[in-house]
């Protein structure tokens, strides 16, 4: 069992095949024996019936012979006429017998007698016996019942002959028509003897019994045989045999028998007998001819069937066998030449070929398996190339450990080298020079030379001297190293024509051997941030170009308005910085509260005309003085709030001179005086109002009333717009209601704010101010004030309570904007109140109303304008 | 004893470094407060370490240092400046300056520089190369 | 904008630090900053004694340094160890440190940025002319109980 596992697959496949390709050749050779057998049979048989049929022919010859025989001794005469016949008959029979032993001389009877030799020697043997009878005749030594049994005798043997020549076929209905012809040939050899007896019998006086007797037997046996013939013969046998063996002469062997049978005396001539009779036999011999015709002609026929059989057989196996050689031929050089190349595959990988791989076109087993080798030689692949990564990086490593020097001069970040006396750079140079200056060719370059395209004449003539310096062993290190002037230089290096800029230090030490200086060590780093920088000036022109076109904008502003809005910023932010100077040891927090207050008065001005950038910026400044009220400010911190200041009045005063230059455009709208500052003013504020009421959401009517036609005097127009902006302001962000609010409250969905200007008495003009919002919550506003520790304790003075909301730093706000402020708004109004010798009162009723009554001094007449 | 010269515009200055330098075996042989008066003490009295400032009216520094290279090549000159050009600075190395230092400038700075001047000329006796 | 804004800070600061680098490394007592303010030219204000240093080159102005005689006084004790210090010194005192911060400023704003010699003055000069058109900076302040401005007025 072992060896066959260890048998090569070539061979367990022979194995396997051998045995099956055996099977079917031996099937192959049965099938073609058996279609040969037909083959040979039929042919034997053909023979066969041709030599029966000679036989046939012998027989019946010896049968007439004979009949006449029995004739001649019978009557005991030498009738001329019997002799004569006797003679030729004779010869007649030796001629069937010659063509019957030439048949047997035929080459292809050889098998045929060699299957029939005993029957055909004993048969031979009979015929021989013919001539020894024949004399015994002629000697008249044999009487004519010998004689008669003698020729039977014959003929018995010679129908036995042909009964074993032919009997012994395969076909069934060959066979049946075989036996119908032996019982016919039998049923013929008795009617042969029956003449023959019948002949005797009518040649004597004197029938004798015993020989009626065995006529009468001859008779019931020749019909009995004639009976089964007509039984198992065929149908068209059977009535070929009707047609031919009747007439005349068929009739008149009946009558005769009966003749014979009654035992009656009549005489009858036995010449005649012998005529009726032989006619009869004759007839029978065409029946047999036709039976073994017939017989012959099936067995051809069969032949030539087990021939085409054969043949076809021969060629269709040859065939099939060719094809299943063929598919079987395929798959097996198929499938061991995969497993062939498996083989030179498994071996190459074990001889350590990773580069190969197996392609097996097959989704077999064997495919498989090849897939399967590829992904696993993949896999060894990838774990062998890390490995051999690995291998690389700890061999780097090694050589690192050796090569540290050099791998710092890859790695490091800075430039650095070494000088040589006549100033040339070292080969051996950090990578980071190639990036700092943009230049691959540095070794071997003189350092003054590879400098001079980058840096200013200045600097290089300074280089050059500071180097001589450096080697100059009398000149002390440190002393020279003070001046090197290239610590911190403006390098402009070329990339492709582009220039950079870059900001590098570069420092410079000796290295001293045998108390030398031998070399100079170099570093050099790149301080640039060059990304930084590129912002920086992106974000400039970026902002300048928003600011030219918020400049522009200035235009839409009505310059009467512009002017007094930059006059009196102006003056805020001088105000700023006087009180720097004035109160610059004060607390930081008050300054910085003074700023915020100032900064945003005028950011409210600014707002209200529409001046989006100079809002924006005060926006920002005052988002830098609350980041610096949460800190612990110094003086430096200032500096930045004082030059965003400083920054803003160079806009103011750029936008100023811009007013002058265009102040001819507006030459032809001259303002005529206090009525028209009047309008304006109140215009603008209308305007503002509307705009923050749009940008908050609240929808607001505005209504101003003067009934009187009062003109604000000059002096009067920016405190009144001052405070008026910080009302409506005031009233937006906390007065009026958002719309529900009031609608749930009974009040109609648009606010009122409205402004009144009256005079009760002549030396002061009254100003009030109304909006039909929310009033004072004074419940609301000591809470506020408490949480933000302005008060201890609730109050109970309302006045009190509402003072509270001019306190800095309060508001009632929720989110600082630019309209709600910085809890710095009522603060403001009351100090432009009071700074202008003003007074007011405030009424109002929570949930229903606000009113804020100033009253300011008039200086002189008031003037009250005519005009309409 | 080593002659000691000072020439600085600012009569401040002169006495600081006088000051500063009290503590060494020096002779000061002179101030100086001009370019033009530091000529005149260097030819009389060949100090051997000279202090100089730059920026000086009428002559600068620079020149004043050419000229007293001319008269007295063995002087050493220490530049004593606020001027902090590095190109100046080099140039007045270049003209023969020996040592250098910047305003503002105390004592412990001071006193470190000359000390280092001062090593390099006991130095000096033996022969240089390549000087 | 920011990119100016950080220029005229690293400026400022160059000079304030120069300013109190001087005190530091020549009295070993630092100097504090106060609030600075912004001024006009024909507003300007002076002390007892100023230094004065002009800036030309790639930009235009002047830095100066204007301090009460007892701060002159007091550094010319620290250095010298004299009570009695005459008009002339505390002179030759302003002149020298206005000198010393400008050339230290200049050491960073390089060659570009020249400097003046010392303009020592006491007082208030009627002939005294600030250039216009420049924002002028004062910057308080205050070593150990004096007070001086450092004031830069830069295009």
């Amino acid at each position: 069992m072992k060896s066959l596992h260890n048998l090569p697959i070539k061979a367990k496949f022979g194995i396997v095949i051998i045995p099956l390709i055996m099977i079917i050749i031996f099937f192959d050779i049965f099938q073609i024996k058996h279609h040969y057998y037909d083959y040979q049979d039929s042919n034997r048989l053909n023979k066969a019936i041709v030599l029966g049929v000679e036989i046939n022919h012998v027989v019946h010859e010896i049968q007439k012979e004979r009949g006449i025989t029995s004739g001649i001794l019978t009557t005991n005469s030498s009738i001329d006429k019997f002799k004569e016949e006797l003679v030729t008959q004779r010869k007649r029979t030796d001629s069937t017998l010659t063509a019957y032993l030439n048949e047997l001389k035929e080459k292809n009877s050889q098998d045929l007698l060699k299957l029939h030799r005993r029957d055909i020697d004993k048969l031979n043997d009979q015929f021989g016996k013919l001539q020894e009878l024949r004399k015994a005749v002629d000697r008249n030594s044999i009487n004519t019942d010998q004689a008669i049994e003698a020729y039977a005798e014959i003929n018995s043997i010679a129908l036995l002959a042909v009964n074993e020549l032919i009997k012994e076929t395969r076909d069934k209905q060959v066979t049946q028509q075989v036996h119908a012809m032996i019982y016919f040939l039998e049923s013929k050899e008795l009617a042969s003897i029956e003449r023959a007896i019948g002949t005797q019998l009518f040649s004597l006086q004197d029938r004798r019994e015993d020989l009626v007797r065995r006529f009468a037997s001859l008779v019931a046996e020749q019909e009995a045989y004639m009976k089964s013939f007509l039984i198992i013969s065929d149908s068209e046998s059977e009535s070929y045999y009707n047609n031919i063996v009747e007439g005349k002469e068929v009739e008149e062997v009946v009558r005769l028998r009966e003749v014979i049978l009654s035992r009656s005396n009549q005489e009858e001539n036995p010449n005649y007998w012998y005529k009726v009779i032989t006619g009869k036999i004759n007839s029978l011999k065409k029946v047999e001819d036709y039976l073994a015709e017939t017989i012959h002609l099936q067995t051809e026929i069969i032949a030539s069937k087990a021939k085409v059989g054969l043949w076809g057989f021969l060629v269709l196996d040859i065939l099939i066998g060719v094809i299943a050689l063929l598919i079987t031929w395929t798959i097996a050089v198929n499938l061991l030449g995969n497993v062939k190349k498996l083989e030179d595959f498994t071996r190459k990988l074990s001889s350590g070929d990773l580069s190969q791989k197996i392609d097996i076109e097959s989704n077999d087993e064997i495919g498989q398996y090849a897939n399967t080798f590829n992904k696993m030689v993949e896999t060894v692949n990838i774990s062998q190339k890390e490995t051999q990564e690995a291998r690389d990086k700890a061999t780097e490593m090694y050589e690192n450990t050796y090569k540290q020097s050099e791998v710092i001069l890859e790695n490091v970040q800075q430039g650095i080298f070494l000088l040589d006396p006549s100033f040339k750079i070292s080969n051996q140079y950090s990578k980071a020079m190639e990036v700092i200056f943009d230049n691959q060719s540095i070794a071997n370059e003189n350092f003054s030379n590879f400098m001079r395209p980058l840096v200013i004449p200045r600097d290089l003539e300074a280089l050059e001297m500071f180097m001589r310096h450096l080697f100059n062993e009398d000149m002390d290190e440190e002393v020279v190293n003070q001046l090197n002037p290239v610590e911190q230089v403006k390098i402009f290096t070329d990339q492709d024509g582009i220039i950079n800029t870059k900001y590098v230090r570069i420092l410079f030490s000796r290295v001293i051997r045998d108390s030398e200086i031998q070399n100079i060590l170099v570093t050099v780093s790149d301080e640039t941030e060059s990304v930084l920088l590129q912002q920086h000036i992106e974000d400039a022109e970026a902002n300048k170009k928003i600011e030219t076109e918020q400049l522009l904008s200035i235009l839409k502003i009505d310059p009467s308005l512009l002017r007094g809005f930059l006059f009196n910023s102006r003056k805020g932010l001088r105000s700023i910085s006087e009180e720097f100077e004035r109160n610059g040891d004060n607390d930081m927090g008050d300054l910085l509260t003074f700023t915020f207050q100032a900064i945003h008065n005028i950011k409210g001005n600014a707002s209200l005309i529409g001046l989006q950038l100079v809002t924006d910026k005060l926006h920002k400044i005052e988002e830098t003085i609350t980041s610096m009220k949460q800190k612990n400010v110094t003086g430096n911190d200032f500096l930045s709030l004082l030059f965003e200041i400083d920054e803003l009045d160079k806009v103011l005063v750029y936008m100023s001179e811009l007013l002058r230059k265009v102040a001819d455009i507006y030459k032809n709208f001259p303002t005529t005086g206090h009525v028209v500052s009047n309008i304006l003013v109140i215009d603008s504020l209308e305007k503002g109002l509307h705009r923050i009421s749009k940008e908050i959401g609240k929808e607001v009517n505005f209504d101003f009333e003067n009934d009187k036609n009062i003109v604000i005097p000059d002096n009067y127009i920016t405190p009144f717009k001052d405070v008026m902006i910080q009302l409506i302001r005031n009233s937006l962000s906390h007065g009026i209601e958002p719309r529900h609010d009031r609608l749930a409250l009974n009040k109609i969905e648009k606010g009122n704010i409205s402004i009144t200007l009256d005079q009760e008495e002549e030396n002061e003009m009254t100003i009030i101010y109304f909006d039909d919002g929310e009033g004072i919550d004074l419940k609301k506003i000591q809470e506020s004030a408490i949480s933000k520790g302005i008060i201890a304790h609730k109050l109970n003075d309302k006045d009190k309570i509402i003072d509270l909301l001019f306190h800095s730093g309060f508001s009632t706000a929720n989110q600082i904007d630019e309209y709600a402020g910085r809890g710095e708004g009522l603060g403001l109004v009351k100090s432009i109140i009071e700074e202008h010798d003003g007074q007011f009162t405030i009424n109002s009723e929570h949930k229903k109303f606000f009113e804020m009554v100033i009253k300011f001094p008039l200086k002189g007449d008031i003037e009250i304008s005519n005009e309409v | 004893m080593i002659k000691l010269l000072i020439v600085d515009d600012s009569s401040i200055m002169r006495r600081t470094i006088e000051r500063n330098l009290g503590h060494y075996n020096l002779e000061i042989v002179g101030t100086a407060a001009t370019g033009v008066e530091a000529l005149e003490l260097v030819k009389e009295k060949k100090p051997d370490i000279i202090t100089l400032d730059i920026t000086m009216p009428e002559m600068d520094g620079i020149t004043c240092l050419v000229e007293i290279m001319k008269i007295h090549p063995q002087a050493k000159v220490m530049i004593i400046t606020a001027l902090s050009d590095k190109l100046t600075g080099l140039q007045a190395l270049d003209k023969g300056a020996r040592g250098f230092l910047y305003k503002p400038v105390n004592s412990m700075a001071l006193s470190k520089a000359f000390d280092k001047l001062l090593k390099h000329k006991s130095s000096d006796g033996t022969e240089k190369r390549g000087v | 904008m920011e990119r100016r804004k950080e220029e005229f800070e690293a400026t400022c600061k160059l000079f304030i630090d120069s300013v109190s680098n001087y005190f530091k490394v020549l009295t070993e007592v630092n100097s504090e900053m106060g609030i600075p303010y912004l001024k006009e030219s024909e507003e300007i204000v002076l002390k007892d004694f100023t230094g004065m240093i002009g800036i030309s080159g790639s930009k235009k102005g002047f830095v100066y340094i204007s301090a009460d005689k007892t701060m002159f006084e007091d550094l010319i004790n620290i250095f010298l160890g004299i009570e009695d210090a005459s008009n002339a010194d505390i002179l030759d005192m302003a002149g020298e440190i206005s000198n010393v911060v400008a050339g230290n400023v200049r050491a960073n704003l390089g060659a570009n940025f020249m400097i003046s010699v010392p303009i020592v003055f006491k007082g208030k000069p009627e002939e005294l002319q600030f250039p216009k058109n420049v924002s002028i900076y004062v910057i308080p302040l205050k070593w150990k109980k004096h007070k001086a401005f450092v004031v830069v007025g830069l295009e």
